[in-house]
C-alpha cells in the first residue's frame, strides 16, 4: 500500500512541477509567480513575454485588426488592440547604484526604475498623450486607480488607454488596454470584462533558477575588459559563454504557453508557434547555415559563438508584440542572442523570410568571434557582407545563395549607364558617409553602389574564389581589421587629457566628430596597402569582376 | 512714543487673530509656478519658505498670489489712531473696523485666493485645459490666462502686420487655426509629441496646428518661437497646399523670430538681428565656415541643421532690410507657390513643391540676378558688416558652446554676455557648469549663487550647486560636505515643492539615500 501511495504521491509531484506558472483555461489567464489572473477576450492570443524583460509581465493580443475611419498619407492604418500587465514592484522600483573597479577606473552605473505608472507612460508613449480620465476606486476589495489616456498629437493613429492600477502586497499591477480611438466605444465593454476579470493571486511560484549571468548579472568581460578577457584560457572562454547560455536557453523554454513547442537542435533553442512542417523547415535551415557560417567563419578567432534561440512566432502581429518591451535600459541583455521570425501563411514557403533570418544569426555570430566588428569593419564590407547573406536561401531542402531581385535589378542600371565602379573605389571610403539619401537619385545611387558590394562579395566566394589574391579575402580582411582595431579601442577607453585652451578643445571635438569615419579611413587605407596588390593586380581583378557583373 | 499695554494686547490681536481652517500654504509665482506643501511666512518684502534643509527668501516682487495659514494679508497700525485701538478696532486695508468685520473679510479673501490658486491648478492638465477664440485663431492652453492674452494680442496684430505687408488673404473657408500653448517644456514634449530639442511647430496638413510652450526664463525665447512657427502658418496661408523649400520658409520663420512686441502700443516691430544665430554664423566664420548658397538652396530636412538656420536668417536679413530687394524677395516668394511659369512636382501627401535647379532659375529671375555666386559673394559681404552680438547673442552662443562639449568657449561667451548687461540667471546658471566642467569649483559655487539670487526657487540650481561644493558622488571616494549635502536636498525639497517635471531626474542623480528622510534632520514633531 505504502509504495502505491508513494508513486501516485510521486507522480502528483511531477505533476506539479510541470505545471507552468502561467496557465491558460478556458481564456482564463493565471500567473502565479506574478500573482493575477485575467480573463482575456474570445480568440485573443498571449504572448511571450522576453526573458530580459522586468516590466510587462503579461501581454495579449487581439486576432482582428481594426481600421482608422481616414487613411491618408499622414496617418491612419490597422491596428490590433492589446492588454498588457505591467509590475511596479516595490523592489525593482528602488534606486540602485553600483560600482565596479577596472584597473584604475571605477564604473558607475545607476538604475533607472519606472517610479510608477506615469513614469511608464512618459518614457514608453512615443506620440502626445495626456490623461483625461483618473479616479479612485475599489474593485473586489482592491484600491485601484482607473485611468484613461489618449494619444493623440503626433500620432499616425489616435488611441486610448484603458488602465486599472491595482495596489497589491509587492507593489502596483497596472493592467493597460490599447485602442485605436475611432473604435473606442465599440470596444470599451471588452476591455472593462477583461479589466473587471483581473484579480490578484497569492504567489505560490517561486522562481527555481538563479539569476541570469551576462550583462544583468555579471560576466561581461569581453566588452568591458578585452585584454583581461583575452589573457582567460580559451577553455575557460568557452566555459562562461556556455553557461551563459544554457541559462538563458533554460529561462526561454520555461513556462513555454500553450501551443508553443521547443526543440533543442546542435546549436540552436528553436521555440516555434508555428505548424509543425514550417518549423522543421525552419530548424533544417537553421544547421545548415550555422555549417556554413563555421566552415567560412570560424578561422576568424578562437572564440566560441554562444549558441542562440531561433523563435518562430504564428504571425507578424506576433512578432511585432513580442518585439515591444518596455522603453527601460534595464530589460535591455547584450547576451540576448534571440533572432526572431514569423510564419507568414499567405505566402507559404516560398514567402519565408530567410534574409531575416541568416542575417539575425550571422550578425549574432560574427559579433561573437569578435565584437569589435561590429563597429569597426569597414563599412563597404558590412554592407556587401550583409547584402550576400541575405541571398542566403533553402531551396530544395539545400542552402543557396542567390542574389535578390533588387540587387539584380540594381546592377542592371549600373551596367546600362556604364558606370560599374572602379575595384579600388567600391572597397574605399564612398560608404563612410560620403554618399547622400536624402533624394530619389540619391538613394538610386546608393544602393546601385551597396549592390556593387554585395556582387564583390558574392564574386569572392564564388568564381573569384579562384583568383589566388582572393582566397579566403572576407576572413583575412577581418582579422586584419580585428588587429588594427584592437589598438584604437585601448586608445579610445583610454580617454585623453583635458583641454586647458579653446583650441585644444576645439580639436577634441573635431576628433570626436569625425571617430568613425576616421578610423574607418585608417582601416581601410592600411588594408589596402597591405593587400599589397599593385596597379597591374587591381586591374586584373577589376577586370574579372566587371566581367562577373555583367552576367548578372 | 512707546505703545500701552492694552494697545500691545490689540495689535497681537490683529496679527495673530487665528482664521476658520484652511488648506496648506500656496504661491503662486508671477513665472506661473506653483509652490505648494511647504510652510511660508511673510518676513518684510520677503516670503520665506521654511524648507526641511534650509530657509529660501522669495521676494514679493516674484509672487503674484500667495495663500499663508494664520497670517493676515495686511494689518498696520498708526501711532496716532492709538484711541480707535482704545476702541477695540483695527486696521484693516487701510480702513479701521470691528475684529469681526476684519475676520470675515481675510476668510473670504483668503478663500477666494485659494479658489484661484487651486482653480488655475487644475488648469494645469490637458484635459481641463482653458480655451480663448479670438479672430483668427483657437487657443487651448495650460498657462496663466494673463500671459496667454498677452500672446493672443502677439498673434492677431502679427496676423493682420504680416499678411497687409505681403498682401496675403486668408482663404474663406479655413476657420480659426488651434494653438496649443503649454506652462512648460515637458509638458509640451508630452502632449504635443514633440522629441528634444524641438522648441515649437507648425502641423501643415490638415487638421492645421501650431504647438509651443512657455519658458518662465526666457520669455523672449518664447515669443521668438511664436513668431517664427506662426511665420510657417502665414505662409501657408499664400497656398495651403504648397510647400516652401526650408532655404526661405526657415530662414524666414527666422527673421521674424526676431521680431519685438511693444505691450504698451500693442504693436510688433521687424528685422531685429537674431542674436543668436548671429552669434552662431560669426563663430562659423571664425572656423572658416562659410555657407554656399547654392548648397543651401539644395539641402534637405536632414541636412538642414542649426548652423543652416543661422545663415538662411542673415540672407533674409540682407535682402529683406535692403529697400532694393526687399519686394524682388517677397515677389520671388509669392512666385514659388503661384508664378504659373513655374513647374511644380506633387509630392507623397499630395503637396505641390518646386525642385531646386527650378527654384534658382526663379530666384535669379525675381532678385535680378545673373549668377548665383554673385549672389553669394554679397551676401557673405554684408554679413561681414553685421555688428557683433548683443549679449543675448553671446549667451545663446555659450549655451551652444557648452552643448557642443566646449565649456572654455563656453566659459568665454557667457561672460562677454555678462559684460554686456545681459543678466538672465540662466547666463550665471551656464556658466558655473561650463566653470564646474573644468574644476573650476569655487567660480562654479560663485556663479550659481548668482543664478539663484536672481531664481531662488530652481532645483536644478540647486543640484548645480551640490555638484560644485562636492556632492552627487561625481568625485569618487570623496566625503560631500555638509553644505553639498544641505543643497542636494535643497534641490529634492524644491522640485518637490514647485512640482518640477525634473524632479525624479533629480532624486536619481542624487541616488538611493536621498529616498529616505535625511538621518540628521530631527524627527518631525
Amino acid at each position: 500500500m505504502m509504495k502505491a501511495v508513494h508513486a501516485v504521491l510521486g507522480l502528483c509531484a511531477l505533476a506539479s512541477l510541470a505545471v507552468p506558472a502561467a496557465a491558460q483555461k478556458q481564456g482564463i489567464h493565471e500567473d502565479t509567480k506574478k500573482g493575477f489572473r485575467i480573463k482575456v477576450p474570445e480568440k485573443w492570443t498571449t504572448i511571450p513575454v522576453q526573458i530580459d524583460e522586468k516590466w510587462i509581465v503579461g501581454k495579449f493580443l487581439s486576432n482582428r485588426s481594426y481600421e482608422t475611419k481616414t487613411r491618408d498619407a499622414t496617418g491612419g492604418g490597422e491596428h490590433k488592440p492589446t492588454i498588457y500587465v505591467i509590475e511596479f514592484d516595490d523592489e525593482a522600483r528602488k534606486l540602485k547604484v553600483q560600482e565596479e573597479r577596472r584597473g584604475d577606473t571605477t564604473y558607475i552605473a545607476k538604475n533607472v526604475p519606472y517610479r510608477d505608472y506615469k513614469d511608464y507612460l512618459k518614457r514608453n508613449v512615443g506620440e502626445g498623450w495626456y490623461i483625461d480620465k483618473e479616479e479612485q476606486a475599489t474593485e473586489a476589495g482592491v484600491p485601484c486607480t482607473k485611468f484613461q489616456v489618449r494619444i493623440e498629437k503626433s500620432a499616425n493613429m489616435k488611441r486610448r488607454l484603458i488602465t486599472w492600477l491595482f495596489r497589491g502586497e509587492k507593489g502596483e499591477m497596472a493592467v493597460e488596454c490599447d485602442v485605436l480611438e475611432d473604435h473606442f466605444e465599440k470596444l470599451e465593454p471588452q476591455m472593462l470584462a477583461a479589466l473587471k476579470s483581473f484579480k490578484l493571486i497569492p504567489r505560490t511560484t517561486v522562481e527555481a533558477t538563479a539569476a541570469i549571468t551576462g550583462e544583468n548579472g555579471g560576466d561581461t568581460m569581453w566588452v568591458t575588459d578585452r585584454s583581461k578577457w583575452k589573457e582567460l584560457p580559451v577553455e575557460e572562454r568557452q566555459r562562461r559563454r556556455k553557461k551563459i547560455e544554457e541559462e538563458r536557453m533554460a529561462k526561454s523554454q520555461k513556462d513555454l504557453l500553450p501551443g508553443w513547442t521547443a526543440k533543442r537542435t546542435k546549436h540552436y533553442l528553436v521555440l516555434s508557434h508555428a505548424d509543425a512542417k514550417y518549423t522543421k523547415n525552419i530548424i533544417d535551415a537553421v544547421e545548415a547555415y550555422r555549417s556554413w557560417m563555421e566552415e567560412n567563419f570560424d578561422s576568424v578567432s578562437d572564440e566560441y559563438v554562444m549558441h542562440g534561440i531561433i523563435r518562430i512566432c504564428a504571425d507578424i502581429d506576433e512578432a511585432s508584440a513580442y518585439a515591444d518591451t518596455s522603453a527601460n535600459s534595464d530589460s535591455y541583455n547584450s547576451d540576448d542572442r534571440e533572432v526572431v521570425t514569423w510564419q507568414d501563411k499567405s505566402e507559404g514557403n516560398a514567402g519565408i523570410d530567410w534574409s531575416r533570418l541568416f542575417r539575425g544569426m550571422f550578425a549574432q555570430y560574427i559579433y561573437d568571434k569578435d565584437a569589435l566588428l561590429y563597429n569597426y569593419l569597414p563599412t563597404w564590407m558590412r554592407t556587401g557582407l550583409l547584402g550576400y547573406v541575405g541571398g542566403s536561401r533553402i531551396k530544395l531542402g539545400k542552402l543557396v545563395n542567390e542574389p535578390s531581385d533588387r540587387e539584380n535589378n540594381s546592377i542592371r542600371e549600373v551596367e546600362r549607364a556604364g558606370a560599374f565602379a572602379a575595384l579600388k573605389e567600391l572597397m574605399g571610403t564612398k560608404l563612410e558617409g560620403e554618399m547622400k539619401t536624402t533624394t530619389d537619385a540619391e538613394r538610386a545611387a546608393y544602393w546601385q553602389w551597396v549592390a556593387q558590394t554585395s556582387r564583390l562579395v558574392r564574386y569572392m566566394y564564388g568564381p573569384g574564389a579562384k583568383t589566388p589574391q582572393l582566397k579566403d579575402f572576407v576572413v583575412k580582411y577581418m582579422k586584419g581589421t580585428i588587429a588594427l582595431a584592437e589598438g584604437m579601442d585601448a586608445e579610445r577607453r583610454q580617454g585623453r587629457a583635458a583641454a586647458t585652451t579653446e583650441e585644444e578643445e576645439k580639436a577634441n571635438n573635431d576628433e570626436d566628430r569625425n571617430y568613425w569615419k576616421r578610423r574607418h579611413t585608417e582601416i581601410l587605407e592600411q588594408l589596402t596597402k597591405d593587400l599589397g596588390w599593385d596597379d597591374a593586380t587591381w586591374t586584373s581583378i577589376q577586370k574579372a569582376f566587371h566581367e562577373y557583373l555583367k552576367k548578372a | 512714543m512707546r505703545p500701552s499695554l492694552r494697545s500691545l494686547s490689540l495689535l497681537a490681536s490683529c496679527l495673530c487673530t487665528p482664521l476658520l481652517a484652511v488648506a496648506q500654504d500656496s504661491l503662486l509665482l508671477k513665472d506661473t509656478r506653483f509652490v505648494t506643501g511647504v510652510k511660508m511666512e511673510t518676513v518684510g518684502d520677503n516670503i520665506v519658505i521654511h524648507f526641511p534643509h534650509g530657509d529660501i527668501a522669495i521676494p514679493r516682487s516674484l509672487v503674484k498670489e500667495s495663500h499663508i495659514k494664520g497670517e493676515a494679508v495686511d494689518a498696520s497700525l498708526s501711532d496716532e489712531d492709538k484711541s480707535k485701538l482704545d476702541q477695540g478696532l483695527v486696521k484693516f486695508d487701510g480702513k479701521w473696523m470691528q475684529v469681526a468685520e476684519r475676520d470675515k473679510l481675510l476668510q473670504k479673501r483668503t478663500a477666494d485666493r485659494e479658489a484661484r490658486i487651486r482653480e488655475a491648478m487644475a488648469h494645469r492638465d490637458w484635459k481641463n485645459r482653458y480655451t480663448l477664440n479670438t479672430e483668427n485663431f483657437a487657443f487651448e492652453y495650460t498657462i496663466d490666462p494673463e500671459v496667454m492674452k498677452s500672446f493672443a494680442d502677439q498673434m492677431e496684430v502679427y496676423f493682420k502686420t504680416f499678411t497687409k505687408e505681403w498682401g496675403i488673404k486668408k482663404p474663406p473657408k479655413l476657420g480659426r487655426l488651434k494653438v496649443c500653448f503649454y506652462h512648460d517644456q515637458d509638458y509640451f514634449q508630452q502632449v504635443s509629441g514633440a522629441g528634444q530639442g524641438v522648441a515649437g511647430y507648425f502641423r501643415f496638413v490638415e487638421p492645421l496646428e501650431l504647438n509651443f510652450y512657455y519658458d518662465r526664463l526666457d520669455l523672449d525665447f518664447t515669443r521668438e518661437v511664436m513668431f517664427h512657427e506662426t511665420n510657417h502658418y502665414l505662409t501657408q496661408l499664400i497656398d495651403t497646399k504648397f510647400k516652401y523649400p526650408l532655404w526661405v520658409n526657415e530662414s524666414l520663420g527666422e527673421y521674424y523670430g526676431a521680431s519685438k512686441w511693444d505691450q504698451k502700443a500693442k504693436k510688433m516691430s521687424i528685422g531685429y538681428i537674431q542674436e543668436g544665430r548671429l552669434a552662431e554664423v560669426q563663430d562659423a566664420i571664425a572656423e572658416g565656415r562659410w555657407q554656399g548658397l547654392e548648397q543651401l538652396i539644395n539641402m534637405t530636412r536632414e541636412e538642414f541643421g542649426s548652423e543652416q538656420y543661422a545663415w538662411g536668417w542673415t540672407l533674409m536679413h540682407w535682402l529683406l532690410e535692403n529697400p532694393k530687394t526687399e519686394k524682388k524677395l517677397k515677389d520671388f516668394y509669392m512666385a514659388l507657390a503661384r508664378d504659373k511659369s513655374v513647374q511644380r512636382e506633387i509630392d507623397q501627401i499630395q503637396f505641390k513643391q518646386v525642385k531646386p535647379v527650378d527654384q534658382i532659375e526663379l530666384f535669379k529671375k525675381y532678385m535680378d540676378f545673373k549668377d548665383l555666386k554673385e549672389v553669394e559673394k554679397a551676401w557673405h559681404e554684408y554679413v561681414k558688416g553685421l555688428q557683433p552680438s548683443s549679449g543675448r547673442g553671446y549667451y545663446e552662443a555659450g549655451r551652444i558652446a557648452i552643448g557642443s562639449n566646449a565649456p572654455l568657449k563656453a566659459q568665454r561667451m557667457l561672460k562677454i554676455a555678462l559684460e554686456k548687461g545681459f543678466h538672465n540667471p540662466q547666463v550665471y546658471a551656464t556658466l558655473s557648469r561650463a566653470q564646474w566642467l573644468k574644476d573650476q569649483n569655487d567660480e562654479a559655487i560663485e556663479s550659481m549663487k548668482k543664478a539663484l539670487e536672481l531664481d531662488p526657487l530652481n532645483a536644478e540650481y540647486y543640484l548645480g550647486l551640490a555638484r560644485a561644493q562636492g556632492g552627487t558622488g561625481y568625485r569618487i571616494g570623496e566625503e560631500t560636505s555638509p553644505e553639498a549635502r544641505r543643497s542636494q536636498w535643497l534641490a529634492l525639497e524644491v522640485a518637490r515643492a514647485t512640482n518640477d517635471p525634473a524632479e525624479y531626474a533629480i532624486l536619481i542623480d542624487l541616488g538611493p539615500d536621498f529616498t529616505k528622510p535625511d538621518p540628521a534632520l530631527p524627527p518631525a514633531k
